[in-house]
Protein backbone atom coordinates (compact mmCIF):
# COMPACT_ATOMS: atom_id res chain seq x y z
CA UNK A 1 0.00 0.00 0.00
CA UNK A 2 1.09 3.48 -1.01
CA UNK A 3 0.40 7.01 0.69
CA UNK A 4 1.11 9.77 -1.10
CA UNK A 5 3.03 12.81 1.33
CA UNK A 6 0.46 15.34 2.19
CA UNK A 7 1.29 19.35 1.91
CA UNK A 8 0.83 20.90 4.78
CA UNK A 9 1.32 24.65 5.36
CA UNK A 10 4.34 26.20 5.99
CA UNK A 11 6.65 29.45 6.65
CA UNK A 12 7.88 30.27 3.49
CA UNK A 13 6.49 27.24 1.17
CA UNK A 14 4.39 24.04 1.41
CA UNK A 15 5.53 21.44 3.49
CA UNK A 16 5.74 17.89 2.35
CA UNK A 17 5.10 15.28 4.76
CA UNK A 18 4.75 11.86 5.32
CA UNK A 19 1.94 11.99 7.45
CA UNK A 20 -0.86 9.02 6.96
CA UNK A 21 -4.44 8.38 7.61
CA UNK A 22 -4.69 5.30 10.50
CA UNK A 23 -7.88 4.42 12.43
CA UNK A 24 -7.38 3.55 15.60
CA UNK A 25 -10.02 1.61 17.85
CA UNK A 26 -10.59 0.57 21.31
CA UNK A 27 -13.98 -0.75 22.98
CA UNK A 28 -15.69 -0.61 20.16
CA UNK A 29 -15.10 2.54 19.41
CA UNK A 30 -13.11 3.80 15.84
CA UNK A 31 -11.66 7.06 14.66
CA UNK A 32 -9.06 8.10 12.17
CA UNK A 33 -6.47 10.59 12.28
CA UNK A 34 -3.65 11.67 10.81
CA UNK A 35 -0.21 10.37 12.14
CA UNK A 36 3.77 10.84 11.36
CA UNK A 37 5.97 8.51 10.75
CA UNK A 38 8.68 9.44 12.70
CA UNK A 39 11.57 6.67 12.36
CA UNK A 40 13.08 8.60 15.34
CA UNK A 41 10.42 7.41 17.68
CA UNK A 42 11.16 4.99 19.59
CA UNK A 43 7.13 3.99 20.47
CA UNK A 44 4.01 5.63 19.29
CA UNK A 45 2.11 7.86 20.38
CA UNK A 46 -0.86 10.18 20.54
CA UNK A 47 -2.77 13.10 22.33
CA UNK A 48 -4.12 12.67 25.67
CA UNK A 49 -7.22 14.39 24.15
CA UNK A 50 -7.69 11.37 21.80
CA UNK A 51 -7.64 9.20 24.73
CA UNK A 52 -11.29 10.69 25.93
CA UNK A 53 -12.08 10.30 21.75
CA UNK A 54 -11.81 6.91 22.02
CA UNK A 55 -12.97 6.36 25.41
CA UNK A 56 -10.06 5.22 27.50
CA UNK A 57 -11.33 6.94 30.63
CA UNK A 58 -8.47 6.48 33.32
CA UNK A 59 -5.76 7.23 30.93
CA UNK A 60 -2.84 7.62 34.02
CA UNK A 61 -3.88 4.02 35.10
CA UNK A 62 -1.39 2.06 33.10
CA UNK A 63 2.66 2.12 32.63
CA UNK A 64 3.85 5.66 32.99
CA UNK A 65 7.09 7.09 31.15
CA UNK A 66 8.89 10.47 31.04
CA UNK A 67 10.14 10.92 27.66
CA UNK A 68 13.30 13.20 26.87
CA UNK A 69 13.18 14.26 23.35
CA UNK A 70 15.70 15.64 21.06
CA UNK A 71 14.77 19.69 22.31
CA UNK A 72 15.52 18.33 25.76
CA UNK A 73 11.87 18.80 27.08
CA UNK A 74 10.26 15.72 29.09
CA UNK A 75 6.52 14.66 28.38
CA UNK A 76 4.95 11.90 30.49
CA UNK A 77 3.04 9.35 28.40
CA UNK A 78 0.91 6.44 29.12
CA UNK A 79 0.65 3.59 27.52
CA UNK A 80 -2.64 2.03 26.41
CA UNK A 81 -3.03 -1.02 23.62
CA UNK A 82 -5.04 -0.21 20.99
CA UNK A 83 -6.27 -1.81 17.75
CA UNK A 84 -5.18 -0.01 14.21
CA UNK A 85 -5.81 0.01 10.70
CA UNK A 86 -3.73 1.13 7.93
CA UNK A 87 -4.80 0.61 4.20
CA UNK A 88 -7.20 -2.27 5.44
CA UNK A 89 -4.47 -4.17 7.18
CA UNK A 90 -5.17 -4.54 10.92
CA UNK A 91 -3.28 -4.91 14.44
CA UNK A 92 -1.96 -3.91 17.64
CA UNK A 93 -0.11 -1.15 19.16
CA UNK A 94 0.65 0.21 22.39
CA UNK A 95 0.12 4.19 22.25
CA UNK A 96 1.66 6.65 24.68
CA UNK A 97 -0.96 9.61 25.51
CA UNK A 98 -0.17 12.44 26.66
CA UNK A 99 0.83 16.42 25.99
CA UNK A 100 2.43 16.08 22.97
CA UNK A 101 1.66 19.50 21.63
CA UNK A 102 1.68 17.83 18.08
CA UNK A 103 -0.78 18.36 15.70
CA UNK A 104 -1.11 14.75 14.81
CA UNK A 105 0.12 11.08 16.21
CA UNK A 106 3.24 9.58 15.76
CA UNK A 107 4.04 6.28 14.85
CA UNK A 108 7.62 4.98 15.96
CA UNK A 109 9.81 2.13 15.08
CA UNK A 110 7.28 -0.12 17.56
CA UNK A 111 4.78 0.66 14.79
CA UNK A 112 7.52 0.42 11.82
CA UNK A 113 8.28 -3.33 12.89
CA UNK A 114 4.76 -4.51 11.34
CA UNK A 115 5.93 -3.41 7.91
CA UNK A 116 8.64 -3.03 5.47
CA UNK A 117 8.45 1.24 4.85
CA UNK A 118 9.86 2.83 1.88
CA UNK A 119 10.34 6.96 2.07
CA UNK A 120 10.25 7.84 -1.52
CA UNK A 121 11.48 11.21 -1.75
CA UNK A 122 11.63 11.56 -5.10
CA UNK A 123 8.08 10.29 -5.96
CA UNK A 124 6.46 12.24 -2.94
CA UNK A 125 4.90 8.88 -1.10
CA UNK A 126 5.37 6.28 1.39
CA UNK A 127 5.19 2.63 0.62
CA UNK A 128 4.86 0.07 3.36
CA UNK A 129 5.21 -4.07 2.78
CA UNK A 130 3.95 -6.62 5.43
CA UNK A 131 7.02 -7.75 7.46
CA UNK A 132 6.80 -11.24 8.15
CA UNK A 133 9.39 -13.07 9.99
CA UNK B 1 -0.24 8.98 -7.07
CA UNK B 2 -0.78 13.03 -6.53
CA UNK B 3 0.12 14.49 -3.51
CA UNK B 4 -2.59 15.27 -1.57
CA UNK B 5 -2.41 19.08 -0.71
CA UNK B 6 -4.27 20.21 2.61
CA UNK B 7 -3.06 23.63 2.34
CA UNK B 8 -6.33 25.30 1.80
CA UNK B 9 -8.47 23.38 3.55
CA UNK B 10 -6.86 23.78 6.81
CA UNK B 11 -6.33 27.71 6.48
CA UNK B 12 -9.30 28.81 7.81
CA UNK B 13 -8.60 27.04 11.29
CA UNK B 14 -5.13 27.70 11.84
CA UNK B 15 -4.64 30.43 13.73
CA UNK B 16 -6.49 29.25 16.36
CA UNK B 17 -4.54 26.08 15.94
CA UNK B 18 -8.10 24.36 15.78
CA UNK B 19 -8.59 20.39 15.41
CA UNK B 20 -10.53 19.72 12.30
CA UNK B 21 -12.57 16.26 10.96
CA UNK B 22 -11.92 16.03 7.43
CA UNK B 23 -14.05 14.78 5.05
CA UNK B 24 -13.06 11.55 3.40
CA UNK B 25 -12.12 12.63 0.57
CA UNK B 26 -9.98 14.99 3.23
CA UNK B 27 -11.42 18.08 1.22
CA UNK B 28 -13.60 19.69 3.72
CA UNK B 29 -13.34 19.89 6.99
CA UNK B 30 -16.85 18.72 8.13
CA UNK B 31 -16.10 19.45 12.27
CA UNK B 32 -13.80 22.26 13.76
CA UNK B 33 -13.05 22.74 17.72
CA UNK B 34 -10.44 23.37 20.18
CA UNK B 35 -10.36 19.14 21.37
CA UNK B 36 -10.37 16.11 18.92
CA UNK B 37 -14.04 15.73 20.80
CA UNK B 38 -15.63 18.72 19.50
CA UNK B 39 -14.68 18.39 15.90
CA UNK B 40 -15.93 14.87 15.81
CA UNK B 41 -18.81 15.97 17.42
CA UNK B 42 -19.76 18.59 14.63
CA UNK B 43 -18.93 15.77 11.47
CA UNK B 44 -21.37 13.42 13.25
CA UNK B 45 -24.28 16.09 13.67
CA UNK B 46 -23.44 16.46 10.13
CA UNK B 47 -23.53 13.20 9.39
CA UNK B 48 -20.10 12.48 7.63
CA UNK B 49 -19.18 9.05 8.17
CA UNK B 50 -15.21 8.22 8.86
CA UNK B 51 -13.78 11.87 9.29
CA UNK B 52 -10.00 11.91 9.65
CA UNK B 53 -8.46 14.28 12.76
CA UNK B 54 -5.88 16.51 12.55
CA UNK B 55 -4.77 20.40 13.82
CA UNK B 56 -4.93 23.04 11.92
CA UNK B 57 -1.70 25.21 12.62
CA UNK B 58 -0.18 28.04 10.19
CA UNK B 59 3.32 26.56 10.17
CA UNK B 60 4.57 22.81 10.20
CA UNK B 61 7.47 23.83 8.90
CA UNK B 62 9.35 23.96 12.33
CA UNK B 63 7.79 21.08 14.08
CA UNK B 64 10.43 19.29 16.05
CA UNK B 65 9.09 16.17 17.81
CA UNK B 66 10.30 16.57 21.37
CA UNK B 67 9.96 12.80 21.78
Amino acid sequence: MQFPYILLPGRTDKVKTPIVPIGVSFGGRKYQIMCLLDSGADRSYLSEDFASVLGIEEVENTEALTMTGITGDTITTYFHKVSFTIGGHSNEEWFGFGKLGMPFGILGRTFFAHYIICFDERRQRVEFKESRS
Amino acid sequence: MNTLDLTKVLKPYAQENLWVALTSDYKKVAGSGKTPKEALEEAGRKGTKNPTLIQAASDYSGLVPTI
